[in-house]
């Protein structure tokens, strides 16, 4: 690994000097065009990055808030009334705040943290480094896609300071709890609903744009060699994230904007014979049904935009620190295909029992377990990448290990639920918590920080403290587990309950719950190393030496760019590609990297 | 306190594992570089400690859980979704055992300590083609079973002629209980403003002879073995009829019928008598002190979301013999008997809405005088030709409080239950409540004093059922007088309470 930099030279030799590429000139940088308003994908992905860790304190908080009620539903904390005020009145959070909070941590967590602050972070890095490029192929609209998401989370986050508080009608916001604005059936579907539905909306053309920036940059903008076969599984990872995205956000924004019609100007889009105290009211013909039918048409595919994306960078970090290429790279990005597919024609397994015609049920049945397939294909992949490598377990490496421990886990659960017959008793019960948490919530976090732990130093020219990176995985593995594998045997158990003591049949779990509700609490806690090492880090960490520095042995073309990181990526002309990205301990070298030209008798390989 | 110092110790430690960590570094920098190798061996370690204690954790759940989950199913088709549950929990535990086995054993036994060369190897067709039709198969056996069941469960072909029909609606937060009484059939629902009313929330049509022995209960009654055909429904929002020990749920959807279609197997003796033997049922419950199985009873719940008290939507469902059952009904009032008195001899439409307004629950106002605060609110609220403004008060004539505080006095109690009887039958009203004080005193204790005043009304209205949304309370202090605060008998009547419509 000492080699790195001599290995880089012939990169940066022979270009003379810079600017042939006009977008290259050194022109001045202010302070709000550098940081704030910048067109780097570079910085917008720093960007992106840092307001996902922002929400995902929030987001994570908001859970602590509500397990605490979980696990004490007799207690009080007069601290919570402290900050919460009239929320928490007498130390006890109020049911109208608790599902304030279980809708707002489901929107926070699934959208702005592990949509926005995931794909947005390693999209906007890893497209234009390793496919060669050297911005996106709009550096405005990629500007315009972070403000938007911006302005998103600005309105969502003020929603928690109106006088009615924010949406409580649960994250997937079906009608007609959350279509009836005035008629006192829920506080949060008042102003709180409005203001959830323009930050949806406003996200959503975040997402659209970013997507299709991120399509056509990958499509156009490749370095002269990088075939669509060379391009490492990040990028296919993206690519595919990307094309789902422009293809389901747009039923979700018509689907909220239908149900902004019912609520503000009193259409009948969803809502039928709806009677309120015994009123009446003079909906006629809608159905409720069908906006879960738009929702999930974006719902489901988007638990892929979380786990795609995740799944490319496992299989790049897994590859980088085993020494030795990803197994079966083809498969690889066929079977994603598969799931992009697929995930288009699953949705209804959510709606099992919404009284579905049951013929579409077994077809989605059927669909749904099929997505088994391709994704058991990726799991003995990435074990087989793992089988007679050179393993270093740094951090990275761990996380990745870790997310397909998660994802493992919670996949073989989707197996049971998939299947409608079992999925009646098991439905909306804390075993669909169990499932979706672990295999896209925990999964996609593993994969996110195992991404910043790789490429932080990409990022910022330095590296993160392995020590307290090691610590942050190990606390985050044992007490993720210790949070979900139990909730697997809360088979009956209904979810989204505040309190169980009307019910004796459910009383069963209560010592369960404080366990639960502890080893959240670690969790939590254990993810401020993560955030004290990283901003740390940004400033103090260990720097990388001398002009180009490979810290991981990569092949790829990011650690071929400079450490300082420039406007253009290169500064002369852009790297050429060879060769795949996966030649690790081949020919007797640890790497080569894909700009080293092939030797005569040398096999092409991917 | 003890919040306070977790908190710290918490700080504490987190400052603590950042310096030790912040040491390690410099120590690594000091050498020149990160000791990755070692470290990977200690990590190598560390995963096959990890695994271990996986494997350890999951057997000790499943010792300690298993348990405690809900007893075996009680239905036909429950005990068949049960079967496979299990069999696809038998064939994931294996493929889980399997698999993170091998990912964390590889882990441990490839890591670069261990001194050895990675092997390139890129892809094998052979092994790809294995782990995908190896899993395709086992994957195409559940999807048979599992459909095989599910079109059972839901074949509205073959289900029983003597079924037992149900009708449960969903509203916040309650379920409606009907049952078609002797004749097994309902009467017609009709969802127009004619027939829908406070009185009459399903809408049922009682011209409809079907109707006339209908009747409501407040619990499920079921048939050991009878097959029960349950036509859900909802008023509001979207409810789930969900029963857990029967292994059934499905929506209730306002607007759109659904139903479910199943058979118990064993009534609530019977399970209890099961549950006797299984050793958790037999430890004591928390409340009762008595086992556990004593006190079982099958419940229904509500499992979507459907407002601040969606937890609170519990039945009792009881499963007896058909004699008992047939008792029970014959016990059983028919709605019809109750409301006819209030229909009788309105069929024209102009009578029905008479009827209906008749229906409202006549006003019992306890005391009222025809100057106190009930007759001029009811008499403004009556008065189509009087707007809603913001000049029309009224003052409250008997409500009285503890000097110098918020606190109500008892003997206005029947003042209160007046207005709250009000407010239920005119249920779109909206009040503001004003407190107002004399000028004795300092101005800004009078004003926190009337605003406290006020408040405490609305607390008083709310905690009557009314709904909080439906009123507002504001102090105004001693800014407002009715009568000159020079006598005493001016500054009693300026210290009230008055409230103002805002909204009819």
């Amino acid at each position: 690994m000492q080699t790195a930099t001599a290995e880089h030279a012939h990169v940066a030799t022979g270009h003379g000097h810079h600017g042939h590429d006009g977008r290259h000139d050194h022109h001045e940088e202010t302070f709000l065009t550098k940081y704030i308003f910048s067109q780097d994908h570079k910085m917008i992905s720093k960007q992106f990055l840092i307001t996902g860790i922002f929400w995902g304190v929030v987001g994570g908080l908001l859970s602590i808030l509500f397990r605490i009620q979980l696990a004490f539903p007799n207690e009080t904390f007069p601290i919570l009334e402290t900050f919460l005020g009239k929320w928490a009145e007498g130390g006890k959070i109020s049911n109208e705040f608790y599902y304030a909070l279980v809708t707002m941590h489901g929107t926070i967590l699934v959208f702005f943290v592990l949509t926005g602050g995931l794909s947005g972070t390693f999209s906007n890095l890893l497209i234009p480094y390793q496919i060669g490029a050297r911005d996106m192929a709009s550096g405005f609209i990629n500007m315009l896609s972070y403000w938007f998401f911006f302005t998103a989370s600005v309105i969502l986050f003020l929603s928690f300071f109106i006088q009615t508080g924010p949406a409580s009608g649960g994250w997937t916001a079906y009608p007609p709890l959350n279509g009836l604005r005035d008629t006192g059936v829920n506080l949060g579907s008042g102003l709180g609903f409005d203001l959830w539905a323009l930050a949806m909306t406003f996200f959503i053309v975040a997402s659209l744009i970013g997507s299709l920036n991120y399509i056509a940059t990958v499509l156009n903008q490749r370095t002269k060699g990088m075939t669509m076969l060379r391009m490492p599984l990040t990028i296919w990872a993206f690519l595919f994230t990307a094309v789902i995205g422009v293809l389901s956000f747009p039923a979700l924004l018509a689907g909220v904007v239908l149900l902004e019609f019912d609520r503000l100007l009193d259409t009948s889009f969803y809502l039928n014979n709806i009677v309120i105290n015994g009123q009446l009211l003079g909906y006629k013909g809608g159905s409720p049904i069908l906006f879960q039918h738009l929702f999930w048409f974006l719902g489901h595919p988007e638990v892929y935009i979380i786990i795609i994306p995740a799944m490319g960078i496992v299989s790049e970090v897994l590859a980088v620190h085993s020494r030795k290429p990803i197994f079966g790279y083809t498969a690889m990005v066929l079977s994603i295909l598969a799931i992009l597919v697929l995930s288009f024609i699953v949705w209804a397994h959510h709606m099992f029992v919404t009284g579905l015609n049951p013929n579409l049920g077994a077809v989605f049945t059927l669909f749904t377990l099929l997505i088994a397939i391709p994704s058991a294909i990726k799991v003995f992949n990435w074990i087989g990448t793992l089988w007679k490598g050179k393993i270093r377990l740094s951090t990275p490496a761990l996380f990745a290990i870790g997310f397909v421990s998660m994802f493992i886990t919670g996949g073989l659960t989707g197996i049971a639920l998939g299947n409608s017959a079992i999925d009646i008793q098991l439905h909306d019960t804390y075993f669909v918590v169990a499932h979706f948490h672990v295999v896209m919530g925990v999964s996609a976090f593993f994969g996110m920080f195992a991404g910043v732990y790789h490429w932080f130093p990409r990022l910022y020219g330095r590296m993160m403290n392995e020590t307290l990176g090691q610590i942050h995985f190990y606390a985050t593995l044992i007490g993720a587990y210790c949070i979900f594998f139990p909730m697997h045997f809360m088979t009956g158990l209904p979810r989204r309950y505040y309190t169980y003591a009307n019910f004796d049949t459910f009383n069963n779990f209560n010592h369960l719950a404080v366990f639960i509700t502890v080893a959240a609490i670690i969790v939590f806690l254990a993810q401020f190393l993560f955030i004290v090492n990283f901003f740390y880090s940004i400033f103090k960490g260990r720097k990388l030496e001398g002009e180009y520095n490979n810290p991981w042995g990569g092949t790829t073309l990011e650690w071929t760019a400079p450490v300082e990181r420039l406007h253009g990526n290169w500064p002369g002309d852009l790297p050429v590609v060879h060769r795949w990205p996966y030649d690790y301990s081949v020919n007797g070298r640890e790497y080569i990297p894909q700009t080293e030209p092939m030797k005569p008798g040398e096999v092409a390989h991917g | 306190m003890v919040a306070f110092l977790s908190f710290v110790v918490v700080v504490l430690l987190m400052v603590v594992l950042v310096l030790v960590a912040r040491a390690s570094e410099i120590t690594s920098e000091l050498k020149d570089k990160f000791d990755y190798f070692n470290q990977s061996r200690l990590n190598g370690y560390l995963l096959m400690v990890f695994l271990i204690l996986m494997f350890v954790g999951s057997a000790y759940s499943f010792k300690e859980l298993m348990p405690v989950m809900l007893p075996k199913a009680a239905s036909i088709h429950g005990i068949q979704t049960d079967f496979l549950f299990n069999i696809t929990m038998l064939i994931i535990g294996i493929v889980f055992v399997l698999t993170q086995v091998a990912l964390f054993y590889f882990a441990y036994r490839y890591n670069e300590s261990q001194g050895h060369e990675a092997y390139f190897y890129t892809h094998n067709n052979t092994l790809e083609v294995i782990w995908t039709v190896i899993p395709s198969l086992v994957l195409t056996g559940l999807i048979a079973m599992g459909m095989f069941e599910w079109f059972r469960i839901f074949n509205s072909e073959a289900r029983a002629a003597d079924k037992m029909v149900i009708e449960v609606t969903g509203k916040q937060f309650n379920w409606i209980l009907r049952y078609p009484g002797k004749d097994n059939n309902f009467g017609n629902r009709v969802f127009d403003v004619d027939h829908i009313s406070p009185t009459n929330e399903l809408g049922i049509d009682w011209e409809d002879k079907n109707s006339h022995d209908d009747f409501m209960a407040d619990k499920i009654v079921l048939v050991k073995n009878k097959p029960v055909l349950m036509k859900l429904g909802a008023l509001d929002v979207l409810h789930s009829f969900y029963l857990p020990h029967f292994r059934v749920k499905m929506d209730c959807v306002p607007g759109i019928p659904t139903e479910f279609y199943f058979t118990p197997t064993m009534t609530t003796v019977e399970m209890q008598q099961y549950l006797s033997t299984q050793p958790w049922w037999q430890t004591n419950h928390p409340e009762t002190g008595e086992p556990r199985w004593k006190s079982f009873k099958y419940e229904l719940a509500c499992a979507e979301l459907c407002g601040k008290s969606h937890y609170g939507m519990q039945k009792e469902v009881l499963v007896v013999e058909q004699a008992e059952y047939d008792e029970w009904q014959s016990k059983q009032v028919a709605m019809y008997e109750t409301v006819k008195s209030t229909l009788a001899e309105k069929p024209g439409k102009v009578e029905v809405l008479e009827a209906s307004l008749a229906a409202k629950p006549s006003l019992e106002l306890k005391g009222a005088t025809e100057v106190g605060i009930e007759s001029q609110l009811v008499a403004f609220i009556n008065d189509d030709q009087r707007a809603v403004d913001k000049t029309t008060w009224f003052s409250f004539d008997r409500l009285t409080f503890e000097t110098g505080k918020a606190v109500i006095k008892a003997e206005s109690k029947e003042q209160l239950d007046n207005m709250v009887s009000i407010l239920k039958t005119y249920s779109n009203v909206e009040l503001k409540v004003g407190g107002y004080t004399d000028n004795v005193g300092d101005a800004k204790a009078n004003l926190k004093l009337s605003n406290e005043r006020a408040k405490a009304v609305v607390a008083a209205l709310v905690a009557e059922g009314i709904d909080a949304k439906r009123l507002v309370a504001e102090g105004y202090g001693q800014d407002h007088p009715v009568a000159d605060n020079k006598t005493d008998e001016g500054k009693a009547k300026s210290k009230r309470i008055d409230i103002c419509v805002t909204k009819k």
